[in-house]
C-alpha cells in the first residue's frame, strides 16, 4: 500500500513535467510570436515558469521523501515546535527576494508595452470600438490628392474621411502600429495572442494600444473579457500586410467606400 | 452497473445531447403569434385570434410553408427559382438550420421578433411578418432586394443589438436571406388570411402567397443608380471645406424639409416631431427620428448609403423619399455627414 501512495504522489511531478515536455515537442506550446516585444514578454513567462517549476519539483520531492520515510503505526510521534526564527526568516526573505526580482525585472518590458513614454509618435492607424458583440474598426480614408491617408481624429471621427470595417484589423508589417481602443457598452478586452497584446477596453476611455507585427499573414483576434452571451462571437481577424500591399489595400477600400454602387462591403 | 454509474451515464448523456441537436424538432410547427401594427388612427394595434382559429390557420398554412424543420414554399417552380427569391427546399432547410443557430433567440421561430432575448432589446428585433424592411436601395414596392438583406446581415445594424454576421460564408448568408424571405411571405399570407376570415370573406392561400411573392420580383431592376457627387469626390469635399456645406444646409432646412423631424442642429427629438407626422412606425413602436450628430448610421456608413436613405426613404417609418434631385441629395449627404464634427 505504501508503494502505491508513493508512486501516486510521484506521478504528479513526473506527469506535470511530461506535459510540458510533450507540449514543447508537439509545438502545442505558446502561440507563435510575431512581434518584437513578444520575445521579452515570453522571457518573463519563462522566468516565472522556471522559478515556480523548481519550487514545484522541490516540494513534490519533499512530499515523496516524507512518504517514503514514514513508518506507519509503530513510528514515534512527530515532534511539535512553535516558532523557528531561522526558518521563518529564510522563507520570508527568499520569497520576498523572488517577488521583488520579478517586480523590478519586468518594469522596463512593461514600460515598452504600456508606458506613454514608449508610445509611437504617430497618428493612430485605426480606432477600434468594441461593442456587444463585434469589433468596429475605423480606418482613415486614403487621400488621392496627397497620396497618403487622411488624419484620423479618434475623438471625433470625420465620418466622410474615414471608413469602418467590422471584425477586420489590417496593419502594415514591420512598423509600430498605434490603435485607439474604446467600447460602446461593457468592458471588452482586445487580445492579439500572436502579437502578445492584451488590453481592456473601457467605456468612455480612449486607450492607446501599440504593437508591431513582423510577419505578414492572417492571425486570430479575440475578446478576452467575458462580455455577455455573445462573447464567443467576438472572434475577428488580424491581417498583417507588407507595407506596399497595405497601402494598396487601403486605397482599394477607400475607393469601395466612395463607390456609388450597391455593394457588399466586408 | 451500479446505481452511481447509471446516474453518471445519464448526466453525461444529458450534457452532451443539447450539443448534438442543431435542428428544430421534427414535430415543431409554426404557430400563430399576435401581430402588432399601426392602426388607421395611428395607434398600436394588436391582431390576435382565438386558439381554435389559430389551430385552423396553422393547419391551413402548413401545406404551403411546411414546418420550421422542413420549410418549403408552395409556388410554381418558375417563381421559386427566380433569382430574387431563391426559395427551393434545399436552401430553405439550410437557412432554417442557420436561423435556428444565429437568429432565433431574438427574431423568434416565426420571425416575429419575440425570441427569448427579443423582449429585452430596444430597438426591438424586426418583425419580418409585415414584409417591410427598412434598409433598401430599390424604389419599387415595399420589399427590398436580396442584396439589401445580405448587406444588413454582413454589416449588422450599428446602434441596435443586431450584430454583424460577416463571419458566415457567402453561401450561408444566401441561405439565411432565403429563409427570412420565407418567414416574411408566411407572415404576410397569415395576416391577410386572418383579416379575410375576420371580414367573413373567403381567402385563397395560394393566391395570397403568389401575390406576396410577386412583390419581390423586379426589385433589383429598380435599384437606385446613384451618380458620383457633382464634380467628383475631390471637388465635393472641397465644397465642404470651403463653404461648410452651405448648400446642403440650405436644402436641409428648406426644400428637403429634413429639419422638420431631425431638427435644426440634427439632434432630433421625438417630442418636437411635427403634428402631421406619425408618432409610431408600421410595427406600432414609437418613432425616434435619428440623431444625426452621432455619426452612427444603421443602414450603412458609406456616403452612398446615406444617399439611398434620403433618395428612397425608410419604409415603415416617417422617413419619406426626399423630393430632391440627385445633385441636391449629394449636398444634403455632405451636410449630414459633417454634423458629427460640429456637435
Amino acid at each position: 500500500m505504501k508503494k502505491f501512495w508513493i508512486s501516486l504522489f510521484l506521478l504528479v511531478p513526473v506527469l506535470g513535467t511530461a506535459v510540458f515536455v510533450v507540449a514543447w515537442m508537439k509545438k502545442a506550446w505558446l502561440p507563435e510570436n510575431i512581434s518584437t516585444l513578444g520575445k521579452e514578454i515570453d522571457l518573463l513567462f519563462y522566468i516565472i515558469l522556471a522559478i515556480t517549476g523548481v519550487i514545484f519539483l522541490f516540494t513534490e520531492g519533499l512530499l515523496v521523501v516524507a512518504l517514503a520515510g514514514a513508518r506507519g503505526e509503530d513510528a514515534p510521534k512527530a515532534r511539535f515546535f512553535h516558532g523557528n526564527n531561522l526558518m521563518e526568516f529564510t522563507w520570508t526573505v527568499l520569497t520576498a527576494a523572488m517577488l521583488i526580482f520579478i517586480a523590478l525585472y519586468q518594469i522596463p518590458i512593461w514600460a515598452k508595452a504600456k508606458y506613454a513614454s514608449h508610445r509611437p509618435n504617430k497618428d493612430p492607424d485605426a480606432l477600434v470600438t468594441a461593442s456587444q458583440f463585434m469589433w468596429q474598426v475605423r480606418y482613415p480614408l486614403w487621400d488621392e490628392q496627397s497620396g497618403r491617408p487622411h488624419k484620423l481624429d479618434t475623438r471625433n471621427p470625420d465620418v466622410m474621411r474615414s471608413f469602418e470595417l467590422i471584425n477586420e484589423l489590417h496593419v502594415p508589417a514591420g512598423e509600430p502600429i498605434l490603435i485607439h481602443l474604446t467600447t460602446r457598452d461593457v468592458i471588452h478586452s482586445f487580445w492579439l495572442p500572436k502579437a502578445r497584446v492584451k488590453q481592456d477596453a473601457l467605456p468612455g476611455h480612449l486607450i492607446p494600444v501599440w504593437f508591431d507585427a513582423q510577419k505578414p499573414g492572417t492571425y486570430e483576434w479575440v475578446c478576452a473579457e467575458l462580455c455577455g452571451w455573445g462573447h464567443y462571437r467576438m472572434r475577428a481577424k488580424l491581417f498583417v500586410h507588407e507595407k506596399a500591399e497595405f497601402e494598396k489595400w487601403l486605397q482599394e477600400k477607400s475607393r469601395e467606400f466612395l463607390s456609388t454602387k450597391q455593394a457588399l462591403v466586408r | 452497473m451500479t446505481r452511481h454509474t447509471r446516474v453518471l451515464a445519464v448526466v453525461l448523456l444529458l450534457s452532451i445531447a443539447p450539443g448534438c441537436n442543431d435542428e428544430y424538432p421534427e414535430s415543431l410547427e409554426y404557430q400563430f403569434q399576435p401581430y402588432h401594427t399601426l392602426s388607421a388612427s395611428n395607434e398600436r394595434e394588436t391582431l390576435d385570434v382565438d386558439p381554435a382559429l389559430a389551430q385552423e390557420i396553422a393547419g391551413a398554412l402548413k401545406d404551403y410553408f411546411g414546418t420550421p424543420r422542413n420549410p418549403t414554399v408552395k409556388l410554381s417552380e418558375d417563381l421559386k427559382n427566380n433569382p430574387e427569391l431563391k426559395l427551393d427546399d434545399h436552401r430553405l432547410s439550410r437557412g432554417s438550420h442557420y436561423y435556428r443557430r444565429y437568429c432565433l433567440y431574438c427574431h423568434g421561430i416565426n420571425g416575429d421578433g419575440n425570441g427569448p432575448t427579443g423582449r429585452f432589446l430596444l430597438p426591438r428585433p424586426r418583425d419580418f411578418r409585415l414584409g417591410i424592411f427598412k434598409f433598401r436601395t430599390n424604389q419599387q414596392g415595399t420589399t427590398p432586394t436580396r442584396m439589401d438583406l445580405k448587406h444588413t446581415l454582413v454589416n449588422g445594424i450599428p446602434g441596435s443589438s443586431m450584430p454583424s454576421f460577416g463571419i458566415l460564408s457567402d453561401d450561408d448568408l444566401e441561405y439565411l436571406v432565403s429563409y427570412v424571405i420565407h418567414l416574411s411571405l408566411r407572415g404576410i399570407v397569415e395576416r391577410q388570411y386572418v383579416l379575410a376570415k375576420r371580414a367573413g370573406e373567403e381567402a385563397d392561400i395560394g393566391e395570397l402567397l403568389e401575390a406576396a411573392a410577386r412583390t419581390w420580383i423586379g426589385n433589383s431592376a429598380t435599384v437606385v443608380n446613384a451618380p458620383e457627387p457633382p464634380g467628383g469626390w475631390y471637388k465635393f469635399y472641397q465644397e465642404g471645406v470651403l463653404s461648410d456645406w452651405k448648400r446642403g444646409r440650405e436644402l436641409y432646412t428648406t426644400k428637403g424639409a429634413c429639419v422638420e423631424c431631425h431638427g435644426r442642429d440634427g439632434r432630433a427629438s421625438a417630442i418636437e416631431l411635427p403634428t402631421n407626422v406619425n408618432r409610431r412606425d408600421a410595427w406600432g413602436e414609437l418613432i425616434v427620428p435619428r440623431d444625426l450628430t452621432h455619426g452612427v448610421y444603421r443602414g450603412g456608413s458609406r456616403p452612398v448609403d446615406i444617399f439611398y436613405r434620403i433618395k428612397v426613404g425608410i419604409p415603415g417609418t416617417g422617413m419619406p423619399g426626399a423630393a430632391l434631385s440627385d445633385e441636391e441629395i449629394w449636398h444634403v449627404v455632405g451636410y449630414v455627414m459633417s454634423m458629427p464634427l460640429r456637435r
